[in-house]
């Protein structure tokens, strides 16, 4: 068609205005396949979305520059479209644009805009480092002008093979490993950042069930026929600690730079495990929310978490995180803390004990209730002053009515 | 326009003009959001893919003196009102060559000399300010008149209300034109309106108010010819709702391009309606395109696009010493 045949290099796209990097998590296609301009050929992992990637031109995948499990920042060029006969322009040759960056001066921007260090070597020089995965710019060239050869790339083939042959200790075959990616790349990036700057202290409280399962019991039958959803005990916490956190606006907060912002809105995460990973959809304004409204948010929300459907608004805003882990069959947990909150808390099973009361052994329900706090926020005192709110409202859920 | 062949009521040359345009703007929009991708591109940008026939469709009926006042969704509208795209892609990119050298990006191109009063980024505050131009004309009694986008979340806005109501008892000449695309970012328009047009609302203002097939380029063409006249006439504003749907996300960062919040099936049916696909295949059928016409319609194109694309990479940014200058009058 008188279009000369052009290869297109594909990059790591930019989804978002805060995206740097992106996780390649499965190629829907393989080196050889033939594709289709807009039909999916990658599916990519932002620290937002999964999404799949559409082939930016038509013709054979020839080759897949970076692979599953790799992060890669955005405009990095990760595979080569072109037709079956087409030569392919060299990996190291393809730079990728050089992103707009805000200039200090135009001579500084002409030296910023240089690309790296031009590595010299020959094609099959080059074609063999790259089958045998040794980077060219850890090589000395012994050609005309410390041009790289291939005398020096089998040289250091030779040196790989070498140290290839020992073999690693205590290696057992049967040993797996599973690399670290997607969601749980991110759980483990920011579990690690909240555990090693957030100061945690834990506070526990055991707590008499018996209102809060009555309340549950009156009011499921009337809501589900009144709204068909079901009420459950994590929507009663929802509410319990949405009403908390207005009487004690300082655990509503987060730290920004030198400062502490109390939050104006009361937005609370409710953890959802999945199949792969952990994910904290959010009930926005859930104290002007009654509890139908609550639990309708919920089936929403952990409906969409299900079928990966969450969108931002649903993730973001968290001020107070709630994990209830009674299902789990777990009486007692300290939970990490989600940046930036400043608490969250942990509820247990309920589990028929036998208690004192009035000076008789009575079995109750009981359930502990755990707080996980940033001590450079709250203090203990504080918080035990929070948490036993939490205990009030739980033991007597009328309150929620003043 | 349901009956009759195209010919009886517009001519091949302008056919043909329709169909470069709406493919320009479509073929410039994929670019833009191909060099976002390679983060070329500060800032978002909001996609009019799909919603090509609303800009082509009203502006056609404007004259280079007509003012024209758009939206965050506005590559199109400016490129309908005869924007240059190099000036337009270099503003993209923020080089000091654009439309406002490279300050003011994709939500804000204006060009004054073309009757371009500028993109906005404020839901609904191109209203107000289209409203004024219509005041300008009305006090230097000129026959110009005033096409003015926005959406319809715009609608539901105070300055809909006021901008429409003065708008109407001045009689002023305004063409108050709602891209009705079904979501305001991703709250459905059933549920953010309780009546089934937008349209509705002229009744409340006591201007016309017609709601049409915003993807019939020809339907969207000839309203908005009626609604000319009419403000030229001296006869006040018309409310036009174009309903028409985004083949993209609200912008380039919206999660999986927006198919979080809209149904796989209702964006198959809106596909099969592209108004580029529909009026090429007019064109084709009445006989007034043929395929070696649309293959230079594409080349000519695609060279354009490219010597724009290149003009703004070659373009040297704003320096940080300018940062201040052009924001006030001197």
């Amino acid at each position: 068609m008188g279009e000369e045949p052009m290869a297109t290099v594909v990059i790591m796209p930019k989804l978002g205005l805060t995206m740097t990097e992106g996780t390649i998590e499965r190629w829907l296609k393989q080196e050889g396949d033939h594709v289709e301009k807009g039909k999916p050929l990658v599916e990519i992992i932002t620290e937002k979305i999964n999404f799949q990637y559409e082939a930016p031109a038509s013709g054979i995948l020839r080759k897949i520059l970076h692979h599953e499990g790799e992060v890669v920042p955005v405009a990095t060029p990760i595979a080569i479209i072109a037709e079956e006969k087409e030569a392919l322009p060299e990996v190291e040759a393809i730079q990728p644009e050089v992103p707009i960056e805000v200039p200090m001066r135009a001579a500084v921007q002409k030296e910023a805009e240089r690309p790296s260090k031009r590595i010299f070597a020959s094609p099959i020089a080059r074609r063999m480092a790259q089958e045998k995965g040794i980077d060219l710019s850890s090589l000395e060239g012994s050609g005309p002008g410390g041009r790289i050869i291939k005398v020096d790339v089998m040289k250091a083939a030779e040196r790989v093979v070498a140290k290839e042959v020992v073999p690693p200790p205590l290696m057992k075959p049967s040993e797996r490993f599973i690399p670290l990616r997607g969601i749980r790349k991110i759980i483990a990036k920011r579990m690690t950042e909240s555990f090693q700057n957030i100061p945690h202290f834990y506070l526990s409280v055991e707590v008499d069930m018996t209102a809060c399962l009555s309340l549950q019991e009156q009011l499921k039958e009337e809501i589900e026929k009144r709204s068909h959803v079901r009420l459950t005990l994590t929507d009663i916490f929802v509410r319990v600690a949405a009403s908390a956190l207005k009487d004690h606006p300082i655990i509503n907060s987060r730290i920004e730079g030198d400062q502490i912002h109390l939050m104006e809105e009361i937005n609370i995460g409710v953890a959802i495990a999945l199949e792969d990973g952990l994910i904290v959809p959010v009930v926005h304004h859930a104290d002007r929310k009654s509890l139908t409204e609550i639990a309708l948010a919920m089936r929403d929300l952990t409906q969409k978490a299900k079928e990966g459907k969450l969108s931002l608004e649903d993730v973001q805003g968290g001020t107070f995180t709630l994990s209830n882990m009674g299902m789990l069959g777990i009486d007692k947990f300290n939970p990490i803390i989600n940046p930036p909150e400043c608490s969250i808390l942990g509820v247990g099973r309920a589990v028929e004990k036998p208690v004192v009361h009035g000076g008789e052994i009575k079995i109750r329900p009981m359930a502990w209730l755990s707080l996980s706090s940033d001590h450079r926020i709250v203090d203990g005192a504080t918080a035990a002053l929070f948490l036993n709110h939490i205990k009030k409202l739980t033991e007597n859920p009328a309150f929620l009515l003043i | 326009m349901r009956e009759g062949t195209m010919a009886q009521s517009l001519d091949r040359t302008l056919c043909l003009k329709i169909y470069q345009q709406m493919l320009t703007i479509r073929r410039f929009e994929e670019k833009a959001i191909e060099l976002f991708e390679h983060n070329l591109i500060r800032g978002n940008i909001h996609s009019c893919i799909g919603q090509e026939a609303v800009s082509v469709g009203v502006c056609l009926n404007l004259r280079p003196n007509d003012f024209m006042v758009n939206t965050h969704r506005g590559h199109g509208h400016c490129i309908a009102k005869g924007a240059d795209l190099k000036l337009m892609m270099a503003e993209l990119l923020g080089k000091s060559t654009g439309y406002c050298k490279g300050k003011g990006g994709s939500m804000h191109i204006a060009d004054f000399e073309a009757g371009n009063l500028g993109a906005n980024g404020i839901v609904g505050g191109g209203i107000p300010i289209a409203v004024g131009a219509g005041i300008s004309i009305q006090n230097r009694a000129t026959d110009q008149v005033v096409a003015c986008f926005f959406g319809d979340g715009a609608s539901n806005q105070g300055a809909f209300h006021e901008g429409l109501n003065l708008a109407a008892i001045w009689r002023l000449p305004v063409i108050f034109v709602c891209e009705n695309n079904l979501y305001a970012l991703s709250t459905s328009i059933r549920e953010a309106i309780a009546i089934s047009h937008i349209s509705d609302r002229a009744v409340a203002y006591g201007i016309p108010g017609v709601s049409i097939d915003g993807n019939d380029v020809v339907e969207v063409y000839l309203k908005t010819k009626e609604a000319a006249e009419r403000a030229t006439q001296g006869e006040g504003p018309t409310l036009l709702e174009c309903v028409t749907y985004r083949f993209f996300g609200h912008f380039s960062g919206d999660p999986g391009r927006g198919m979080t919040y809209r149904p796989k099936e209702e964006m198959d049916q809106w596909l099969d309606r592209c108004p580029i696909k529909r009026f090429k295949e007019r064109l084709i059928q009445e006989k007034m395109m043929t395929q070696e016409i649309e293959r230079k319609i594409e080349a000519g194109i695609k060279a354009s696009i490219e010597e724009a694309v290149q003009f703004a990479k070659e373009s040297p940014l704003p320096l940080p010493e300018e940062a201040f200058q052009d924001l006030f009058v001197e």
